[in-house]
């Protein structure tokens, strides 16, 4: 597991700085017109989405067939994306927060969406990542498009279902307490959709 | 303890258009053992069922003393493969890939990898993106070298690399089957690597086993006998095993060469080439 998660790091580490580089100076470009903190959810969307690189170029490149043959289970080859998934969208949310801390020190002024675009992060990031990841372990790599466009789109359908529930149904109109309960949710989700995955994947297709 | 490294029972895959159907051959311990076949025979979909890279319908394998029908890890731990063309990410260098492969083998042989890198000429620091087919490949054949395998699965591990590299490899190759309990499976187009090197040849065909034989039995025992048509008539169907009408003669696949060459002292009698059998069970008559 450790050779596994060490293998996504390089690999990663060796893409990811041109594209935390964009995504900050587009995220930077952005909080000025919106909200400073609209960084944190820019950042770490896209570092949790070189998870999915990885799996789409371990199959181009053969390196899940060949991590198969190692000696690993293909549990610890699926967990390993999971895990590594949570590793990037950590970071990200780190990175983001500590640009947004310093445009906030930089600019003396005061934000009140941290929380929710601290929310959203995680939420947008566990959900998709719920979907992403399966799919792209299941889908041929030249699908994979569709599986990330499928993956945002029951993301987006999910939050808005959950609020629209969250505020109907249960009667809670408070936008922190409501990100509270999704993000609990996402969490469960992505819970079980590694869980699912462990168990129900067979072929890396 | 068995006599095989690997063991095939009745190896059976279904898929829409293609059927592995009941492969069954061993390893011998010590030997190295040539799989045959046209492109889309079933020899990767054979190895990948050894592999657990794709899940078979029915059928058993046995590899290096597990009894049981799963491959453990300890027992990965003991084999080497090499698949055609690249196997690792391409932004790594072989030094990174030798830490995240340490992480992995628990009888990870770091020195060696290194030994193997330099024998090979290939450069430590270089991405593996910038590397050759050859040396892609070498340093496939590196790794599998480098976690005290006991069985290497190669799967056209020689195919569109020059002369000259495939022979260092086979050299290699033959280096490792030197210790008595290693043993080698290895399936390629390229016939005349097997023919250097293999003790045995397996040749399928759509998905079927036509025949494992040890390779100085075809090379001695079969053969190619050539005849125009009156003679071809005289000859005993039963000793044709394929024929094939080349305009003006034909050209027939027999099996005990020196029996039938006294029966037959008129008629042509050819060595053969395991690729000339191969041709003709591919594309001769019955």
């Amino acid at each position: 597991m450790k050779g596994l998660l060490l293998k996504d790091f390089y690999t990663t580490k060796a893409n990811i700085l041109v594209a935390l580089l964009s995504c900050v100076v587009m995220a930077i470009g952005l909080s000025i017109v919106i909200s400073p903190s609209v960084v944190i959810i820019l950042v770490a969307i896209p570092l949790s989405m070189t998870v999915s690189s990885t799996i789409i170029s371990d199959k181009k490149n053969k390196w899940t067939q060949f991590a198969i043959t190692l000696p690993v289970t293909k549990k610890q080859i699926i967990s390993s994306k999971y895990i590594a998934y949570l590793f990037w969208t950590v970071l990200g949310m780190l990175v983001g927060s500590l640009v947004c801390y310093i445009i906030l020190k930089v600019t003396n002024i005061t934000d009140e969406y941290i929380n929710m675009f601290m929310g959203f992060s995680i939420i947008i990031s566990l959900l998709s990542g719920s979907f992403i990841i399966p799919c792209n372990f299941i889908l041929p790599e030249e699908n994979s498009l569709i599986g990330t466009i499928l993956a945002y789109s029951m993301t987006s359908g999910m939050l808005a279902l959950f609020i629209y529930l969250i505020k109907k149904v249960i009667g809670v109109s408070n936008m922190n307490l409501t990100l509270l309960i999704i993000c609990s949710i996402s969490v469960i989700v992505y819970l079980i959709s590694w869980y699912i995955s462990q168990k129900k994947i067979k072929n890396f297709n | 303890m068995s006599n095989y490294a690997l063991k095939l029972t009745n190896i059976t895959k279904k898929y829409d258009d293609f059927i592995l159907d009941n492969v069954s051959f061993n390893v011998p311990k010590g030997n190295i053992v040539g799989l045959i076949g046209e492109n889309g025979a079933g020899k990767s979909t054979t190895l990948n069922s050894i592999l657990d890279i794709i899940e078979r319908d029915s059928g058993n394998v046995f590899i290096l003393d597990s009894e049981k029908n799963k491959i453990s890890n300890a027992t990965r731990e003991k084999i080497g493969v090499v698949f055609d063309g690249n196997n690792f990410p391409e932004d790594l260098t072989p030094q990174k890939l030798n830490n995240v492969l340490k992480a992995i083998y628990s009888n990870w042989e770091e020195q060696k990898f290194y030994e193997l890198l330099e024998k090979f000429s290939l450069p430590k620091n270089k991405k593996i993106k910038k590397f050759s087919k050859g040396m892609k490949m070498k340093l496939s054949i590196s790794v599998a070298l480098s976690h005290k395998a006991q069985l290497l699965i190669l799967d056209e591990a020689t195919s569109g690399l020059d002369p000259v590299v495939r022979d260092d490899i086979l050299d290699i190759l033959l280096d490792f089957v030197q210790e008595e309990n290693n043993s080698i499976l290895m399936s390629s187009h390229i016939t005349s690597d097997l023919e250097k090197i293999a003790d045995y040849i397996i040749f399928i065909h759509k998905g079927k086993v036509i025949f494992e034989e040890k390779k100085d039995n075809l090379i001695y025992n079969y053969g190619i006998m050539k005849c125009k048509l009156k003679a071809f008539n005289d000859i005993e169907k039963k000793e044709l095993i394929r024929y094939r009408n080349m305009d003006y003669r034909y050209e027939i696949l027999i099996k005990n060469k020196k029996e039938l060459e006294k029966k037959y002292p008129n008629v042509i009698m050819d060595n053969i080439k395991i690729e000339d059998i191969m041709l003709m069970y591919v594309k001769g008559c019955e």
